[in-house]
């Protein structure tokens, strides 16, 4: 019943996802709506390869300072510290690219990369949520009638 | 401060104000309006935290657009409880960051809980009330509210946990003020509309301030009739939200003078608000002022009045481009209903002069 649980309920669906990302284009706000189904996408994959190359654009569309679709979170928070560090490491070795040596053996200033898990951004897709509730008040106020119909978010006052 | 035009107080505006909330499409039109001056387009701009959404809110409120559905009263439900658990979050944290012990061993149990699984469902429950109060005064949490400008803190910490009663109940809704001093983070940028007379709409808009934000402002540089900046006085002991190795000060200096010298507003009427004065005053009673600027008289840091005129000073020294005519300065409260009115009523008139004058 609480407005979290609904945004999630509308953003799994299919069809209100794309409405409410359209929307929150319209409010130049979408790069939330956006973070949050790369998320979805990342914590599905299966294959190791295919999640660190997620990660890695993850990290560089939305999450490091400068990105084209920079969230407004927190860089302290939300287990960043740490995914910074691993897209870091991970860049660095792209650049040495194909001279570097084999990893573990390398720099001797090599810097920890933490284990990429389907979990690493779900602080932060949850933080996603929380920014998006503003805007989802206003979507909400627009469709109101067909959001009850639909997906059966009612509008309940609990007196 | 002798060029600074000080609009004089008018009386009250007589005329009757509709207000149409337009949120759901803030770009619209705006093409084709931007040579019809029925429509005067101000924008709000401003770092983070420095209260224009809650400016934006109180002006909502008095043209009649309030909380007008059930729905809404509920994610508001959802946004205040947010904001109780971030800042008792928060608080928790900086114990811990500061190395200052929680006191009492109940108090100790309930921060676990907080860290670990409290949401905002749970706060429905009355209990939590008080224990959340019982935190609240606890001799460590107290000291570390004490240290708030060592981390990031919501202005509204003390009014929501003395008002944790209403709050952890299941019949607990929202007053107006409690959603004025509810801290939500503006993403992407709302706008509303009403009429001020002789056939004028004013188109107010709204806009978030961290950094990644302000890359959208632009989209709106090119339709805009004035501007309204704000910044807040109390910030002069607090890093930024997004960076917390930067002072907001230099940050709110850097973005002025940003937006005061680009050349898209050489001829638009520029407002300067120092908003957040009444927390402003509280602080400088209790913390030095001229600690943090070198340039000012240590004798003069606990007078409010002077603090301003320096810090005005500092403002109006960025301004290379704009003609000083078109600007003006005051001073804010934002959460105040009574004083938001009265200077956005000031506002609007200094606006609407200085669009007569074209």
């Amino acid at each position: 019943m609480n407005s979290e649980s609904n945004i999630r309920k509308i953003l799994l669906n299919e069809k209100w996802n794309d409405l409410f990302l359209k929307f929150s284009e319209k409010c130049f706000a979408c790069e939330d709506v956006m973070m949050w189904n790369a998320i979805e996408k990342f914590k599905a994959i299966k294959s190791e390869k295919q999640r660190r190359e997620l990660f890695y654009n993850i990290c560089n569309t939305y999450i490091r300072l400068g990105a084209p679709l920079e969230l407004n979170i927190s860089r302290k928070d939300f287990g960043i510290p740490e995914i910074m560090k691993t897209f870091e490491a991970l860049r660095e070795s792209a650049i040495r690219g194909s001279s570097g040596s084999p990893s573990g053996t390398d720099s001797p200033k090599k810097r920890t990369i933490f284990a990429i898990t389907s979990e690493m951004f779900d602080r932060i897709q949850t933080a996603c949520e929380h920014n998006m509730l503003d805007n989802y008040t206003r979507f909400q106020a627009s469709y109101e009638k067909q959001l009850e119909k639909e997906l059966g978010v009612l509008p309940i006052m609990k007196v | 401060m002798g060029n600074i035009v000080v609009s004089p107080h008018d009386k009250e505006g007589q005329h009757h104000m509709m207000a149409t909330p337009t949120s759901n499409n803030p770009n619209g039109g705006s093409a084709a309006t931007a040579k019809n001056k029925s429509e005067i387009t101000v924008l709000l701009l401003g770092a983070g935290e420095s209260g224009k959404s809650t400016l934006f809110k109180q002006v909502q409120f008095f043209h009649g657009v309030g909380i007008t559905h059930d729905q809404e009263r509920i994610e508001l439900i959802e946004i205040v409880r947010l904001n109780v658990l971030e800042n008792a979050k928060n608080l928790v944290a900086a114990t811990q960051h500061l190395n200052i012990p929680i006191e009492q061993p109940e108090n100790r149990e309930t921060a676990k809980l907080i860290i670990n699984s409290l949401n905002t469902n749970d706060l429905e429950d009355p209990s939590w009330s008080k224990r959340l109060y019982s935190l609240w005064k606890d001799a460590g949490i107290q000291k570390a509210y004490e240290n708030r400008e060592k981390f990031q803190l919501y202005d509204s910490t003390e009014y929501l946990f003395e008002n944790l009663d209403r709050i952890c109940s299941d019949k607990y809704v929202p007053t107006v003020v409690d959603v004025i001093r509810t801290r939500t983070k503006t993403i992407g940028i709302t706008d509303m509309k009403f009429d001020v007379g002789d056939g004028k709409q004013l188109r107010l808009v709204d806009v978030g301030g961290q950094r990644n934000e302000r890359r959208k402002w632009i989209h709106f540089f090119n339709t805009v009739d004035a501007v309204v900046f704000l910044t807040s006085l109390s910030e002069f002991d607090l890093n930024l939200y997004e960076d917390n190795g930067y002072w907001r000060v230099k940050e709110s200096l850097r973005v002025f003078n940003e937006v005061v010298n680009n050349a898209l507003f050489y001829k638009v009427p520029f407002v300067l608000l120092f908003n957040k004065r009444d927390l402003f005053e509280k602080k400088i009673a209790t913390k030095s002022f001229s600690k943090y600027f070198s340039g000012f008289n240590e004798a003069e840091e606990k007078n409010p009045v002077a603090c301003i005129e320096y810090m005005t000073k500092l403002f109006l020294n960025e301004i290379t481009e704009h003609p000083l005519d078109t600007v003006s300065v005051k001073t804010l409260s934002a959460i105040d209903h009574d004083n938001s009115k009265q200077v956005f009523e000031e506002v609007k008139q200094f606006i609407m002069t200085q669009q007569h004058r074209e």
